[in-house]
């Protein structure tokens, strides 16, 4: 079993799927993309977790470090359909905000419509 | 002043007795000194007494020898010579010459028969005789046949004169021709003179001189009785000097010589009147042969010298004497503060700080003393003060804290408690480390079946802990009251406790409810220690109950009861952590494998019996060690037949085992996870997620891999143990110790690292866990699912 990354790059709203496992086998294979996201963070960047149905705290840190990437410059981390198990481990070490995990994907288009609407006023 | 301990007396008689000892040896050397000049000056005197003796006498002699002679020429001159003609020359002659007695004009009795005029003094008058009796017959008489023979003047030896002058004398005779008749003119001496010489030149006060003649027999001496009579043969004899018997050849010579004996010569016996020993001089008078002794007596001139030396030493004492008088007064008056000082310590050391400190004005160093000792007294009065009163505040929070005491064991039921008919067995301690302590047991039957039972232990030690246990224990016993539900009590008591807990205080609870009719109980658990189960047979195992955080922290905590069953002659041992942390001298941790081994295997007698046990354990463990936390024991014991109950989960599934030792690598959890999830299904095991387990088997090898700091070599021993509802893996190592269950800060935020997020995990996803390190191996046993 190995892991699948599937990356869409988006300056707004980029996409990462990630597929099968990310454990510490895995998780440096996620290392050379966390990398160029470092180097052009996108304003929203969501988490497909919807096949993966695995994830170790060696995962965990590779969340931990997206989010740190995207803090600076005001981005967002928003995890979409996490498998049971893999949700399981997020509330266990509460490594992202209730309200950033969608399960399915009209809750999260809903909460990104209104972020942007927030933006949008901003302006 | 205490004699010669005190300083003013030494300083006194060290000062002065060297000065004393100086004194008395410069005064001997001196005395020494001058007795020898003395004697010198004595010797002296007597050789310048002897000389002007000698010179007076014999200035007399000659001159008497010369006034004779000078007269023998008008009588020689005569033309007719007979008494007639001769007595007026020889009255002339007396006249002129004092010191001549008596002359006498003696001639030849062969040619004209005997004729001899004799005039002598008498009574100052001179008289004339004649010598010519028959019984005198003077011409038998040396001083008369001498001067013939010899045809020359001869002075005659000394005599006495009896019947002439009847006095001592000698006679100066010179032959001669008067009026063609032969004849002897003569002048007769008296020794008398001698003497009269001799007492003017003493020497001394109680000096001697006598005069002795050429066979040594005394001419003059001042005892009367003693001239003509002795010699020096005689004396020579009484005073036991030999050589005085051959000092009349020495004198013969014209020698003169000292006679000093070591012993001296007693005067008494020269006829002195002293009885102290003296020296005598002796040397020739004149040519006849007659030689003068002066005496002395030593002490007569030493004594002038031992006076003043006295005096001189009466004189140095006395100034000693006033010196000494000086220095004690003096020593006594500027030490006198001392021992002022030395009577106010013992006052101090009495508690009395009244007196005020002597000399505290003074410049000297007895001042500076004074103010330093006066300035410890001010600090030592207000320290005492300070003392007594912290004292009597200790004492008084000790005497509060004597009473806390009792109101805290009055709190919990003390005595053994009496549950009839029932079939029940119960004992509990209370052990405070400190006077009062924050751990709590209570138990009170709720109805004529149901005991409500409870242990929990307070965070921190003391009177903050004793507050809050008062506190939870009256909350518990209120909540008891009203509820039955173990779960529901810790629920209210956890809401009540919550309120304003600003200290954050907090309880870790057990709550417990026993129907005796059947065994069932009722378990909620606040984060206090799993309760040690014991059957009949004294099999031990661990109810591991779940249940929420500790109470007083979390006001949405929800706590739920479990239920168990007792079957008959099951023990519960409930205790707290001053059970499992119990310290060895060593340091080492009592733990729970300690607790489960004391009790294991053991058939319990009775509750009292185990609690015995393992207080005896715990005890031997510590081995006087003092104990850390409180101590408490709650030891429940079902007597029961257990009702009508029906056979519960007890019944033993088909076990699935096996064991693997693996390669420390980061992928090593794969080919672990397949074996482990292998005997899951074998064991037909459906109620556990495997993604559960599959996530702690990575993170347990994965610290190991991180932390033991085994080499590419080392080793992880994994033993499981599956049942259709639960599994049991055990990892071993001979890492470094590493406890992962150790009570980190665990919570979920992205500063954590890899490590810790996986403890959090581990913590949640398992359902008892324990680590144990023995023998340098780490073992961690972790229990999904509940056996």
């Amino acid at each position: 079993m190995s892991l699948e990354v599937i990356y869409d790059e988006d300056s707004v709203k980029a996409r990462l799927k990630l597929i099968g496992k990310l454990d510490t086998d895995t998780a440096p294979e996620l290392a050379p993309i966390i990398q160029d996201i470092g180097a052009a963070p996108p304003a929203v960047l969501v988490m497909d977790l919807e096949d993966l149905n695995y994830i170790s705290s060696a995962g965990l840190r590779c969340v931990f470090q997206l989010k740190k990437l995207l803090k600076p410059h005001g981005g967002q981390l928003v995890i979409s359909h996490p498998s049971p198990q893999v949700k399981k481990v997020f509330d266990i070490v509460k490594a992202v905000p209730v309200q950033s995990v969608f399960s399915s994907t009209a809750e999260l288009d809903a909460y990104l419509d209104k972020m942007q609407r927030s933006v949008g006023q901003d302006d | 002043m205490n004699g010669f301990r005190s300083l003013a007396t030494r300083l006194a008689f060290y000062t002065l007795t060297p000065l004393v000892l100086l004194m008395l040896v410069a005064s001997w050397m001196d005395n020494r000194a001058s007795r020898k000049t003395m004697i010198s000056m004595a010797e002296t005197a007597a050789m310048n007494l002897s000389d002007s003796v000698r010179e007076e006498l014999q200035g007399i002699l000659r001159s008497t020898r010369t006034g004779i002679e000078a007269f023998s020429m008008p009588l020689a001159r005569l033309p007719e010579a007979n008494t007639a003609t001769v007595v007026p020359l020889l009255q002339e002659a007396l006249a002129r010459f004092p010191l001549i007695f008596g002359s006498t004009l003696a001639f030849d009795p062969a040619t004209d028969g005997p004729e001899a005029p004799y005039l002598y003094r008498q009574d100052g008058q001179i008289v004339t005789t004649s010598l010519a009796g028959d019984d005198y017959r003077y011409w038998e008489w040396p001083w008369y046949r001498r001067p013939l023979e010899e045809g020359a003047p001869v002075w005659s030896a000394p005599y006495f004169d009896e019947g002439g002058g009847d006095v001592s004398m000698v006679t100066f005779s010179v032959p001669m021709v008067a009026g063609g008749r032969q004849a002897v003119l003569t002048a007769d001496i008296r020794l008398g003179f001698l003497s009269e010489i001799l007492a003017s030149n003493l020497l001394g006060h109680e000096g001697v001189v006598f005069v002795f003649d050429d066979q040594g027999l005394l001419v003059s001496h001042p005892v009367e009785s003693w001239v003509l009579d002795r010699d020096l043969g005689r004396l020579a004899k009484s005073l036991n000097i030999p050589s005085l018997a051959e000092v009349s050849p020495t004198v013969a010579r014209g020698e003169d010589l000292w006679l000093r004996p070591e012993s001296g010569i007693d005067e008494r016996i020269v006829g002195g009147l002293a009885d102290r020993p003296g020296r005598l001089y002796i040397r020739p008078l004149n040519e006849a042969g007659w030689g003068i002794a002066v005496y002395f007596s030593d002490q007569d001139f030493l004594s002038d010298i031992n006076v003043a030396t006295r005096n001189r030493l009466l004189f140095g004492l006395g100034i000693m004497l006033l010196l000494a008088a000086i220095m004690v007064t003096a020593s006594y008056r500027s030490l006198q503060p001392l021992g002022a000082l030395a009577a106010r310590t013992r006052q101090i050391a009495q508690g009395d700080f009244s007196a005020e400190t002597p000399g505290l004005d003074r410049k000297d160093e007895i001042g500076r003393l004074s103010r330093a000792f006066h300035q410890m007294q001010v600090h030592l009065e207000h320290y005492i003060d300070d003392l007594t009163r912290e004292t009597a505040a200790r004492e008084r929070i000790e005497g509060e804290l004597s009473t806390a005491k009792q109101i805290q064991a009055s709190l919990v039921p003390m005595t053994a408690p009496d549950f009839g008919e029932l079939p029940l067995d119960l004992s509990a301690l209370l052990r405070p480390a400190r006077a009062v302590g924050g751990d709590l047991y209570n138990y009170r039957m709720l109805d004529d079946s149901r005991l409500f039972f409870v242990i929990g232990d307070v965070s921190d030690k003391g009177v903050p802990a004793a507050l809050f246990m008062a506190q939870a224990n009256a909350l518990l016993v209120a909540a008891a009251h009203h509820q039955d539900d173990p779960g529901d009590i810790l629920n209210t008591v956890n809401e009540a406790l919550c309120e304003d807990n600003e200290f954050c205080m907090f309880v870790t609870l057990m709550v417990g409810l026993l129907d005796t009719r059947d065994g069932s109980l009722l378990l909620a658990n606040a984060a206090h220690d799993p309760p040690l189960g014991l059957d009949a047979h004294g099999q031990a195992r661990w109810l591991d109950v779940g249940g929420g955080p500790p109470v007083g922290i979390d006001d949405t905590a929800k706590y739920q009861s479990q239920r168990y069953r007792l079957d008959p002659d099951d023990t519960l041992v409930l205790y707290t952590d001053g059970v499992t942390e119990a310290l060895s001298p060593d340091d080492e941790l009592f733990g729970d494998e300690r607790l489960r081994a004391a009790l294991a295997g053991h058939a319990p007698g009775n509750a009292q019996a185990v609690q015995d046990r393992l207080v005896t354990a715990v005890d031997h463990f510590c081995d006087g060690a003092p104990a850390a936390d409180d101590l408490t024991l709650l030891v429940l014991r079902y007597t029961g037949d257990g009702g009508d109950r029906q056979a519960g989960p007890g019944v033993e599934a088909a076990r699935c085992e096996g064991t693997l030792s693996t390669p420390v690598t980061t992928s090593a959890h794969h080919a672990v996870f397949d074996r482990v999830q292998a005997a899951l299904d074998q064991a037909g095991n459906t109620t556990l997620d495997p993604g559960d387990v599959r996530l702690v088997v990575e993170e347990v090898l994965t610290n190991i891999v991180k932390y033991a700091g085994l080499g590419p070599d080392g080793r992880v021993d994994v033993a499981w143990s599956a049942d259709e509802n639960s599994l049991q893996v055990t990892f071993e190592d001979r890492g470094v110790a590493f406890d992962p269950l150790a009570d980190r800060e665990l919570t979920g935020n992205e500063d954590h690292s890899e490590g810790g997020m996986g403890l959090v995990l581990l913590q949640s996803l398992t359902d008892e866990r324990e680590y144990t390190r023995l023998d340098g191996v780490n073992r961690l046993r972790l229990v999904f699912g509940s056996t």
